[in-house]
């Protein structure tokens, strides 16, 4: 046995050299040319680069909004601001508090102006994205997988947010690939890829997935971890205006419940522990050339959200079983209409649960360039007979001396949780106005807004905070400024606080300033191909009661000041970056007993080509 | 081995291999508990000023596929998920081997809860009966009518691969929405005896 594996051995040793040494009969010019000249794959990438492809048209965007509506986070926004997730970069706008609770991984849901669990409504590619699961109330967008979008358009309202996603589009032919990877303290992990891919035909394809986790040490309560991915498959033709697009996205996020260490112990943060997936088909037509012409779409989605419940229940305190199995179909269709001066659309939903009906539809008017206005009529019926109508409308102009000015206002009926069968409807109007100054080195705006009173539902993850009180009428001034004393110094941020009054569930005196420093550094990197951007933030807020407790009690929560750094280093597509959190080591947080962990740091590296 | 041997060998395999939980019994009766009027709990704390929730009766019966158990409140009471003031909350607790080393401890009523029902409903007629031991649950039928609710438990829910008999201490525990502490208890300390010899 020995012997004859030492011969096949040797046969081995003897034959492979042999084989080597044979003649290269194979001639050069018969191998395929792209397999070996790599300077001809490049200059065939460049020149392919060069052609753009039909993209998926952003449906339910609002096409024509007049000044100062709506802020727009777009891909490279995205990378510039220090965002781990869709929470960091709505804590741009004005008015906004995140309830973190604590680092990377915790929850973020977004209380605006007061309005706690109904202060934003979000879509993803035009489809709602309601609430599912056992918050069933409010989303959570810290669950939002950042590396698969590439535009969020963040439409302000007064007393509500609309927030607009809009996954990632390839417009060219070669493949484009991402990659990510990223640690930091606490042994967190955040892995990125995606693969676009587009063909002249008109087919494309979209893979991805994010996966982060957060480990964190045994005496640290609250791991996280969450997988998510995203498929799409569409079709648009090139000579064509009609397209059709599936998509699928899927999140699994698996979150810890986060206890108090006193006694009793008590719930501080209610896990997670589940699976919700988001499928949607779509056909549509798409405007003509210049974004003009007649558009329209027809959607079909269903959102499901399923979880071992019994897990769950069973580290309940309250042993009360939760029924978190939910799912729903959406049925929807748009029509629009767009001029270069005016738009009008409409659209129309179904939902097979809570809202059977949804209707509105919206013009927007810009007769010249200093003017435009816009109006939305929306009726929605709920389960029960209970009805949401509305009327939004807005105006603005563009004054001499870059000066420029916007009212807003909202008002009608609303149910604002209709999953909640005794919510009843509330009548609110909502008023703002903003007044603006912009110029490359120095841009304020100025806005004072009055919500209407407003019973503010809690965010039911964070258990010891039972309820907010209600509010009465409250007045608001935001502002926020961007100085740029230098091409590569920029000082921005924002300030907001409720008048006289002080609302429940928001700190007042809330304020964001961010000093960046960036540069390309061109007199020795003339290509551009180099940026280092190195960001300080500072975030602070004053004594607020941000809830009461299961007795009725307000819960005190103590103004702070946060820190925060983001060195980036950019190479071409190519980002590195380090982030560090509650750089001053404090052990306050945004909400009593959830503090940021100390000197909480990230750094990772994302790379993006076309292969 | 003899052929006797053999059989009770085989009889204990198929038995364990077969894992079922249908009652071993064929008993099938009716029970009653009564409740005093107006012996609810006063609030020390009520944010919502939920009303007390007077349990009054409890009846039932038992039969090999099923338990029937229905709640008689002094004033009409709605579902959990409709979310109003009069939302039925609580549990009912099963002790199904009637013995309190077993199961989750409850000193209140000294027993060792091996199955509970979740009286909070899931918003399509249903409400959770939790094995304890398995870490499950099942969602059996419940029907609220004015001021009663029935519940139809299949007794496959309330069986353990050890005790499918018809023999169960039993409590139930009413609760408010964010009332503090328990508005009503059946029996107030104790437990109620579900069993074939209480037949009527």
């Amino acid at each position: 046995m020995k012997t004859a594996a030492a011969l096949a051995l040797a046969f081995g040793a003897v034959a492979w050299p042999a084989v080597a040494q044979r003649p290269d009969t194979t001639a050069v010019d018969s191998l395929a040319a792209d397999a070996t000249d790599i300077s001809a794959v490049f200059l065939k990438t460049y020149e392919a680069n060069r052609t753009r492809v039909p993209v998926m048209p952003r449906l339910g965007r609002r096409d024509l909004l007049p000044a100062m509506s709506r802020l727009v986070f777009d891909r490279d926004t995205m990378e510039w601001h220090n965002a781990e997730t869709v929470s960091d970069l709505l804590s741009k706008v004005p008015g906004v508090f995140l309830w973190r609770g604590g680092w990377i991984g915790r929850p973020e849901p977004v209380n605006y102006q007061a309005r706690g669990a109904a202060s934003v409504e979000y879509s993803i590619d035009g489809v709602p994205f309601l609430p599912l699961g056992p918050d069933s109330v409010s989303v959570d967008p810290s669950l939002f997988p950042l590396s698969f979008l590439d535009r969020i358009e963040v439409e302000r309202l007064p007393g509500v947010l609309r927030v607009a996603m809009f996954t990632r589009r390839h417009d060219r032919l070669p493949p484009r690939t991402r990659i990510g990877v990223a640690s930091g303290d606490l042994d967190i992990a955040r892995y990125i890829v995606s693969l676009e891919r587009r063909s002249v035909g008109g087919f494309g394809l979209v893979v991805a997935a994010e996966h982060l986790a957060v480990p964190l040490r045994r005496d640290i309560p609250g791991s996280y971890s969450n997988t998510q991915a995203w498929l799409q498959a569409s079709y648009l033709p090139p000579a064509k205006r009609f397209g059709a697009s599936i998509q699928w996205i899927r999140g699994g996020p698996n979150r810890e419940n986060i206890l108090s260490t006193g006694t009793p112990v008590d719930t501080l943060s209610q896990g997670l522990d589940g699976t919700r997936n988001d499928l949607q088909a779509s056909v549509f037509l798409r405007p003509g050339r210049h974004g003009l012409g007649l558009t329209g779409s027809l959607v079909a989605a269903r959102s499901g959200w399923a979880e071992d419940s019994i897990l769950l229940t069973l580290g309940d305190p309250t042993r009360h079983v939760r029924y978190v199995d939910q799912s729903l179909w959406l049925f929807g269709g748009r029509v629009g209409h767009r001029t270069a001066v005016s738009t009008l659309e409409a659209e129309v939903w179904h939902r097979t649960r809570w809202t059977p009906l949804d209707a509105r539809v919206h013009l927007g008017l810009a007769p010249a360039t200093l003017l435009a206005g816009s109006a939305e009529v929306g009726y929605q019926r709920h389960d029960g007979g209970r009805t949401n109508r509305w009327l939004t409308a807005r105006g603005s102009i563009r004054l001499p001396l870059r000066l420029a000015a916007s009212v807003a206002g909202r008002a009608g009926t609303f149910v604002p949780h209709p999953t909640l069968k005794a919510a009843a409807p509330v009548s609110l109007t909502d008023l703002g106005v903003l007044a603006s100054f912009d110029h490359p080195r120095l841009a304020l705006e100025g806005g004072l807004w009055r919500t209407a009173g407003f019973e503010p539902v809690t965010f039911p993850l964070y258990r010891t905070i039972d309820g907010i009180g209600p509010s009465g009428t409250t007045k608001w001034l935001t502002v926020s400024a961007r100085v740029a004393p230098r091409q590569w110094f920029v000082l921005d941020g924002w300030y907001s606080n409720p008048i006289k009054d002080r609302p429940e569930g928001i700190p007042p005196t809330h304020g964001i300033v961010n000093a960046t420093i960036q540069s390309k550094f061109l007199p020795t990197f003339r290509s551009g191909i180099f940026g280092l951007k190195l960001q300080g933030s500072m975030e602070s807020w004053g004594d607020a009661v941000i809830g009461r407790d299961r007795d009725g009690e307000p819960i005190t929560l103590k103004g702070a000041t946060m820190f925060r750094a983001q060195l980036q280093i950019r190479l071409g597509d190519f980002i590195a970056f380090y982030d560090r959190a509650n750089l001053q080591g404090t052990d306050l947080g945004y909400l009593p007993g959830l503090n940021i962990v100390r000197f909480a740091s990230t750094f990772g590296v994302r790379w993006e080509f076309s292969n | 081995m003899k052929p006797a041997g053999r059989a009770a060998l085989v009889a204990m395999v198929l038995g364990c291999g077969g894992g079922g939980t249908e009652p071993t019994d064929d008993a099938e009766f009716d029970f009653a508990f009564a409740d005093p009027a107006g012996d609810t709990v006063a609030a020390t704390t009520n944010p919502n000023q939920v009303r007390a929730t007077d349990l009054l009766e409890i009846t039932g019966r038992l039969d090999r596929q099923r338990l029937v158990l229905t709640l008689r409140f002094a004033n009409p009471v709605t579902r959990w998920t409709d979310g109003g003031a009069d939302a039925l909350d609580g549990f009912v607790l099963f002790d199904s081997d009637t013995s309190s080393a077993s199961g989750f401890a409850n000193p209140a009523h000294g027993l060792g809860v091996d199955f509970y029902l979740d009286l909070r409903d899931d918003g399509f007629g249903k409400m959770a009966v939790v094995n304890f031991a398995k870490r499950r649950f099942e969602r059996a039928e419940a029907r609220f009518e004015d001021a009663t609710v029935t519940v139809t438990i299949p007794r496959s829910f309330l069986t353990t691969d050890s005790d499918r008999d018809s023999w169960f201490r039993m409590a139930v525990d009413i609760a408010g929405r964010g009332r503090r502490p328990d508005v009503d208890a059946s029996p107030t300390a104790g437990f109620h005896r579900i069993e074939p010899t209480a037949a009527p």
